[in-house]
């Protein structure tokens, strides 16, 4: 079998960019792989195609002979090479599972679990601050927004994750905190601790809660808002830090759960906060590390007794590829899913998933269990301004 | 697909004490997946204890190969060392049926072909175990083998290494393990001259790797290693589980180091490769099993080091290993305990080919290889009829 091309696409996600990349065969089958560069997607795109060049007429099968050729072959360290190599390794397991006719999953030692415990991600922060991407309506409240809680937890999620949403003035939309050089401020405190309080009366005290800051805040700003949110027992406060040092000594001065790492690549970036144990759960960003590394990642916090939840932000593709590695991976606690979305999102798919009682059911179709229907992205293009 | 039986086949080497230990896993499609566990003093109560933990997966899907692994390990009290044994060897057997299965060679599950020819080094060409089936068991006595006639033998055939150890029939060196683990100077002048000799008689491009097992303690090891620097080893193997202690071994001589095939499970294997205390690993397939196998070969890639697998053990164990170094890319070299001509190679029903000091990766489903369960009923592990008969129960 030989690959025959390698072609990457860009999409208009509303809320974030899709790329996509497609890889096809001699003997007819197709790949799909799904690409993270959620605002850049048009310059990943540039590198796959012009690096996808070099691997027409290889074996799409000898995934570990791509990965160590292709790492081996440039300038490891550089970022762009790493995620077109992600992206790449990705399309290959879909193509090997699909040529033996098997499921993803049982090219990752098999099938550890048949449904995944999701979180609904976002909760109310694209209701809140992007009504009309979303298709809802304008709410300004921190009760009317939490209130959104209710059919959460009657879906059969156990666990939702949200943002620093803030109320604005009246009958305006909610927004975010600005960025104020890593500090936070009392009264982002305050708001932060009114929204938090506002969810946590509506769902009561089973409900996880996390909450994600990302870069916002240096340690000092994590320290006081992971202090602030111990009353909530928060399921996780989210961070993001390239210090594994400084990260540790935060959370050692709350009792507040830390969760990190959805920016961090490959294991060299893992294994100083593994190490340590900065915290006990890991956020992998697959899409970017690629499944092969994924794996390992994952195996490798495992060694360190640390839990895995994927980070999974992107298209429905890349619900579908996290489902297969969080079926096979004992050590996964629970996948991202971001159900408020741009309405047409679950068409990208040609086949579409089943979520049942908060827990995506893992498809046993082979390869991921659906391509990409190129219609539906063609019919979403990125502006000009956002292409290469 | 269902798990309809597992059971055990035990085979004398021709070695005194050394025995195999098949597993054979034969599921309700009609598909049969061979493994082979390790542990050459007790292949008897490693078989009785593949009949017990073979019961908690009858009727289990095998397909299923790390669950129904983590599964067990974690139903059984994960430090019993036989079970942890029979659970690798169950997914060795399991590997075989998956890839049978889905028709295609067992590398193809695990990231594909990285390279077809695999370098290989020889051991156990000191012993008398090749001489024929009839050969006295007894590791010593008879008339001297000469084994630099032997290494030269090793050297033709176009291997590129081969190792000894100071215990070997033939080498006539009258060492024997000492139980405090202190080397002497006698013992030291002796490997010095054994390595010496061998040396001399192939030249300095053979590698010589010297194997000295459990039985030393890291000042031994410093001495032992620094005088033989000139000689210029391959690589000093030694077993021990003291990270630090080998890591100070390692700094004080300018002998390559090799350790590793003891361990079991990649928490094992933590402490030594945060510390690089070696830049070559062994991993024992057979003890771990291919998931676990492979997940240590990444973490030791993953620490800058090459691994390399022993392999004194059945041909059946070098048809699984083939596929370990198929795929990875940090396999330096592969052991082979096996004569060309031994009578073992009849084990197994598709030998793999060997050319010039290289194993051609074997590209039949599966490992590539099925067991012959009539040979191995031919060499029953004395005292043990737990060999070949096709029920598979002692009498």
């Amino acid at each position: 079998m030989k690959i025959t091309a390698i072609e990457p696409f860009t999409c208009d996600g509303g809320l974030r960019e899709f790329g996509f990349v497609k890889v096809s065969t001699d003997e007819g089958v197709v790949g799909w792989a799904e690409t993270y560069d959620w605002h850049t997607s048009a310059s990943l795109a540039a590198a796959l195609r012009v690096m996808g060049r070099t691997l027409i007429g290889s074996d799409p099968r000898r995934i570990e002979l791509f990965n160590e050729r292709t790492w081996y072959g440039g300038r490891p360290g550089v970022p762009e090479r790493i995620k077109v190599l992600a992206a790449i390794d990705i399309a290959l397991y879909d193509i090997k599972a699909q040529w033996l006719g098997v499921p993803v999953y049982e090219l990752l030692g098999g099938k550890f679990r048949d449904r995944i415990p999701l979180y609904w991600s976002h909760f109310a922060t694209y209701r809140a601050v992007w009504p009309s991407i979303v298709g809802a309506e304008q709410r300004s409240t921190y009760r009317e927004w939490a209130d959104g809680a209710r059919d959460v937890v009657a879906q059969g999620y156990k666990v939702l994750k949200t943002n620093l949403i803030q109320e604005g003035r009246a009958g305006q939309p909610g927004h975010l905190p600005s960025y104020r050089d890593g500090l936070i401020d009392r009264s982002t405190i305050d708001e932060a601790v009114k929204w938090i309080g506002a969810i946590r009366e509506v769902v009561g005290p089973d409900v996880g809660i996390s909450l994600d800051v990302q870069f916002d805040y240096r340690m000092a700003g994590i320290v006081q808002l992971a202090r602030a949110m111990e009353p909530f027992s928060l399921y996780w406060l989210e961070v993001e830090s390239f210090d594994p040092d400084a990260l540790l000594a935060a959370a050692r001065q709350t009792t507040t759960r830390f969760c990190h790492g959805e920016s961090l690549l490959r294991r060299e970036q893992f294994r100083p906060f593994l190490r340590q144990h900065v915290t006990d759960v890991v956020m992998i960003e697959t899409l970017a590390n690629g499944l092969t590394e994924t794996r390992r990642i994952a195996e490798m916090a495992e060694l360190y007794d640390v839990m895995v939840s994927p980070h999974n932000w992107m298209s429905p593709l890349g619900t579908l590829i996290n489902a297969h590695l969080c079926a096979a991976l004992p050590n996964v606690e629970i996948l991202e899913i971001d159900l408020d979305d741009v309405p047409w999102k679950m068409d990208l798919l040609t086949e579409p998933f089943e979520i049942q009682d908060g827990q995506l059911v893992v498809p046993d179709r082979p390869g991921w269990g659906s391509a990409i229907d190129e219609g539906v992205l063609r019919a979403h293009p990125l502006p000009a301004h956002r292409l290469a | 697909m269902k798990i309809t039986s597992v059971e055990p086949l035990t085979c004398h080497s021709g070695i005194a004490g050394r025995d195999w230990l098949f597993i054979k896993v034969t599921t309700d499609e009609g598909i049969v997946g061979w493994g082979e566990g390790y542990d050459w003093r007790a292949a008897p109560a490693l078989a009785a204890a593949v009949r017990l933990v073979g019961k908690e997966v009858i009727g289990q899907d095998p397909r299923s190969i790390d669950s129904i692994s983590r599964r067990l390990r974690a139903g059984g009290g994960a430090g019993v060392r036989e079970r942890m044994t029979v659970i690798a060897a169950l997914d060795l057997a399991l590997y075989d049926i998956k890839g049978k299965w889905l028709g295609v060679p067992v590398y193809d599950l695990i990231g594909g072909l990285y390279r077809e020819r695999i370098p290989l080094y020889r051991s156990g060409f000191v012993s008398r175990r090749d001489r024929g089936a009839d050969a006295p068991p007894a590791e010593d006595g008879g008339a001297p083998v000469d084994w630099l006639a032997r290494a030269d033998e090793v050297e033709r055939s176009g291997f590129r290494a081969l190792k000894i150890d100071l215990q070997s029939a033939g080498l006539r060196t009258g060492v024997q393990p000492t139980l405090d683990g202190a080397f002497d100077r006698r013992l030291i002048a002796t490997a010095v001259e054994i390595v010496g000799t061998l040396r001399g008689r192939c030249g300095p491009d053979m590698g010589i790797m010297l194997d000295l097992g459990q039985e030393y303690r890291t000042g031994g090891i410093v001495q032992l290693a620094r005088a033989l620097e000139s000689l210029d080893l391959y690589w000093l193997e030694v077993d021990g589980l003291d990270a630090d202690g080998l890591l100070a071994a390692r700094q004080q001589t300018r002998t390559r180091i090799c350790h590793g095939k003891a361990l079991i499970g990649r928490h094992a294997y933590r402490a030594f490769l945060e510390q690089h205390v070696t830049d070559v690993v062994a991993i024992e397939t057979l003890s771990n099993g291919l998931s676990e196998s492979r997940r240590i070969a990444e973490l030791v890639a993953h620490y800058d080091a090459m691994f390399s697998p022993p392999n004194d053990t059945s041909p059946l164990s070098t048809m699984i290993k083939a596929h370990l170094c198929a795929v990875m890319p940090n396999c330096e070299i592969l052991e082979i305990g096996l004569d060309e001509g031994s009578w073992a190679w009849q084990l197994i029903d598709h030998p793999p080919r060997i050319e010039r000091g290289e194993l051609i990766v074997p590209d039949r489903p599966g490992w590539g290889a099925d067991v012959v369960e009539e040979e191995v009923a031919r060499h029953p592990v004395p005292g043990h009829a737990g060999g070949g008969s096709p029920s598979g129960r002692r009498r």
